[in-house]
């Protein structure tokens, strides 16, 4: 599915184009738009050329935690790993599975000053949470208490679990199937994207110049890290059974082929916050803006959109279903990706998804 | 910088938590807690390796059942080369006196031509041996209300160390049998079970030979067992085996044995194939239980007895031979195993 930015974008070039002859500030005005538009995958194709893989921040991983420092904030990560569950999808009914499923997100994940890493690797599950203040103190109370809410979700669910030291968390967040990246031989092109604007005295190239900046700064004091040999790095774009009515049977069966194809092998770590009250709101007034609008204008198409919002809308109201904005980094294989496409994930080719555990 | 950075990087999409529950739950990604060493046996729906580790169940009794040609044999073969290689000896006590089993061990006896010596019983009281032993006998051939005599007659054969009371009232037909039976099985010189415990040992019956004949050979080696065990004092360490073909011949002796002989450092793995025919107290008392592939009225049967999930049916219904569902004690989780058995244990190996 193509963004509005890339039909902006699209059109931004074909105007500069057509426009150039005619009016060549209008045409650099509108070169300007189009690279601005363009600047978030100038800057990932920076930062690609300027480590080779992906920046990562170095963590210090301490007994318990591990720590990672940005500016003058410290960002903390506490863990735990699910040792075992006394159910499971192989053997709960729709419902039961539904209701202890939603209950472990409903008590575990209640967000406010701390985002949850709910990550899957080679079948086993780990809840890492992540928070970041200036005050170390209250960050570790901080920790401390939304590890005791995952725990009591865990309980309730029916799961075991243990605390990850802090050697442990790093081998979750920097799992084996990422590997440190060679020195790209492109780093000098990076700063080339820098000066570009001043070495060609074009303006509307601005754009290109500060995303090449912001590479750089972004790369400072980090290693790059890329997919093991016969992985891929993916990024998730959408959930698309969030726009429907998905039944419970339907969502156990999926949950049954991601227990029995899926989670061997591959690296699946969700960024997860509930969302805040107005963007809840958010999902009910798109329904019916899209309805009101879509009638008005006898547009399929809006009307179809508000069918697919009402959906969720309704999941929110009638199931009880809580709202969460993920953000997603899956490292598998083409055909374990396929196999997620196919149940509802979609997943593009993107290095930038390694932001996910830093 | 940073947060910017992020939000002009990062891709977030929208999730409700049903949509978070078919993914990203630790019910839909968490498979049941398995062990890592111990006996064994194949490999899980998932791939994993699945053993037995006798350390971790609270008893190593085991029940294995599976109708015929479903590879019950080939499993209790199996497993007592796996127990070998853990320096556990092993008993077989087959009926059939199959030679896939005599072809494991170096000391095969064939009750009826080689003689143990029944009247030796070490860790009994003379009087508890004779009126369990009564108590059996009385099953075994049908002859209810007969116990307390024959308690007397058994009592009088330990005290003497020889069949002689049993012989002199052989004039009575149902005393007669038993002492034909007893005359076949005991020698005052053959080996007593101190001897017979040291080594492993394969106990076989002639082709032909009667079901109360068999069941009184095996539950007599079984009861000398026991008490011998007990004489060794308690011991929660793995170090005997023993493994008993058609199980069901015994049922209402392996319930007692199976309350009884937890701590004795010793197990009885019971193989058969009539699920029914146990007592189903015996399945709550056994350490572990497999139960391999069979018809839809046997796998009702184990459907009742463990209350198994349609996948779990569908495993040993439908999968050829080689499937089987391990059920353990402490963990009602049944495994759906894809049974990986030595090249050894089969018969044509």
């Amino acid at each position: 599915m193509v963004s509005w930015r890339t039909y902006l974008a699209a059109l931004s070039l074909l105007g500069a184009l057509l426009t150039a002859s005619h009016s060549r500030l209008l045409a650099e005005l509108l070169a300007a738009l189009l690279f601005a538009l363009l600047t978030p995958e100038v800057l990932q194709l920076a930062v690609l050329a300027l480590n080779g893989g992906w920046p990562l921040p170095d963590i210090l991983c301490l007994k318990h935690a591990c720590l990672e420092t940005t500016g003058r904030e410290y960002c903390a990560f506490y863990g735990v790993k699910v040792t075992d569950c006394r159910h499971g999808c192989y053997d709960l009914s729709e419902k039961e599975f539904f209701s202890l499923s939603t209950t472990f997100f409903h008590v575990g994940l209640v967000g406010g000053d701390a985002e949850y890493l709910l990550i899957t690797w080679n079948q086993q599950y780990y809840v890492v949470i992540r928070a970041c203040g200036k005050d170390p103190y209250e960050l570790r109370r901080t920790l401390e208490k939304h590890l005791r809410r995952v725990e009591e979700a865990l309980s309730l669910t029916g799961c075991s679990w243990e605390r990850m030291n802090g050697q442990n968390i790093r081998r979750v967040l920097r799992p084996s199937c990422l590997v440190p990246s060679g020195r790209s031989p492109l780093r000098l092109a990076v700063a080339g994207l820098v000066l570009l604007p001043l070495a060609l005295r074009a303006p509307f190239l601005l754009p290109v110049g500060l995303a090449g900046l912001a590479a750089l700064l972004l790369s400072q004091g980090r290693g790059g890290y890329t997919a093991a040999s016969g992985l891929h790095v993916y990024t998730l774009v959408s959930i698309d059974s969030f726009y429907s009515l998905a039944s419970l049977s339907d969502i156990l069966s999926r949950a049954k082929i991601v227990y029995s194809s899926c989670a061997k092998d591959l690296y699946l770590a969700l960024r997860v916050r509930p969302a805040a009250p107005e963007e809840e709101q958010a999902i009910d007034t798109e329904a019916y803006r899209s309805y009101e609008v879509g009638t008005a204008l006898e547009k399929l198409s809006l009307i179809h959109r508000s069918t697919k919002f009402f959906a969720a809308a309704r999941r929110r109201w009638e199931r009880r279903e809580a709202l969460y904005v993920v953000s997603g980094l899956l490292v598998a294989t083409q055909s374990q990706q396929k196999i997620l496409e196919r149940i509802g994930l979609r997943f593009i080719r993107l290095p930038s998804a390694l932001e996910v555990v830093s | 910088m940073t947060k910017l950075l992020d939000r002009l990087i990062i891709k977030k999409t929208y999730a409700l938590s049903g949509d978070l529950a078919a993914f990203a739950s630790p019910l839909a990604v968490v498979p049941p807690r398995e062990e890592t060493s111990g006996m064994l046996l194949g490999t899980d729906d998932l791939g994993r390796p699945v053993f037995l580790n006798p350390s971790s169940l609270p008893n190593m009794h085991g029940i294995i059942v599976g109708t015929t040609g479903s590879g019950k044999s080939t499993l209790a073969r199996h497993l007592i080369l796996e127990a070998r290689d853990l320096g556990v000896s092993s008993w077989v006590i087959d009926p059939h006196g199959e030679r896939s089993y005599a072809r494991l061990y170096s000391r095969v006896l064939l009750l009826g031509a080689d003689r143990i010596n029944v009247l030796d019983t070490p860790g009994w009281k003379s009087s508890e041996f004779s009126s369990e032993l009564a108590r059996y006998i009385e099953r075994v051939y049908g002859i209810s209300g007969a116990r307390f005599v024959l308690r007397e007659i058994l009592l009088k054969c330990l005290s003497r160390g020889s069949l002689s009371p049993l012989e002199n009232l052989s004039e009575v037909p149902e005393v007669k049998r038993i002492y034909d039976d007893l005359a076949q099985i005991h020698e005052d010189s053959a080996p007593s079970v101190e001897e017979l415990a040291a080594s492993s040992i394969c106990f076989t019956f002639p082709q032909m030979s009667s079901r109360e004949f068999r069941s009184l050979a095996a539950l007599l080696l079984l009861m000398l067992l026991q008490g011998y065990r007990r004489t060794l004092g308690e011991s929660h360490r793995f170090e005997h085996m023993v493994v008993l073909e058609e199980a069901h011949y015994l049922a209402p002796y392996l319930l007692h044995l199976y309350q009884q002989t937890r701590k004795w450092g010793y197990s009885v793995i019971a193989v058969t194939q009539l699920p029914r025919e146990l007592d189903p107290k015996l399945y709550q008392l056994a350490g572990f239980v497999v139960a391999l592939s069979g018809p839809e009225s046997y796998v009702n049967d184990i459907s009742l007895l463990f209350s198994l999930t349609r996948d779990e049916r569908d495993h040993i219904l439908y999968k050829p031979r080689g499937a089987a569902l391990l059920v353990r004690q402490g963990d009602p989780r049944p495994r759906k195993l894809f049974l990986k058995l030595r090249r050894e244990a089969f018969p044509e190996a």
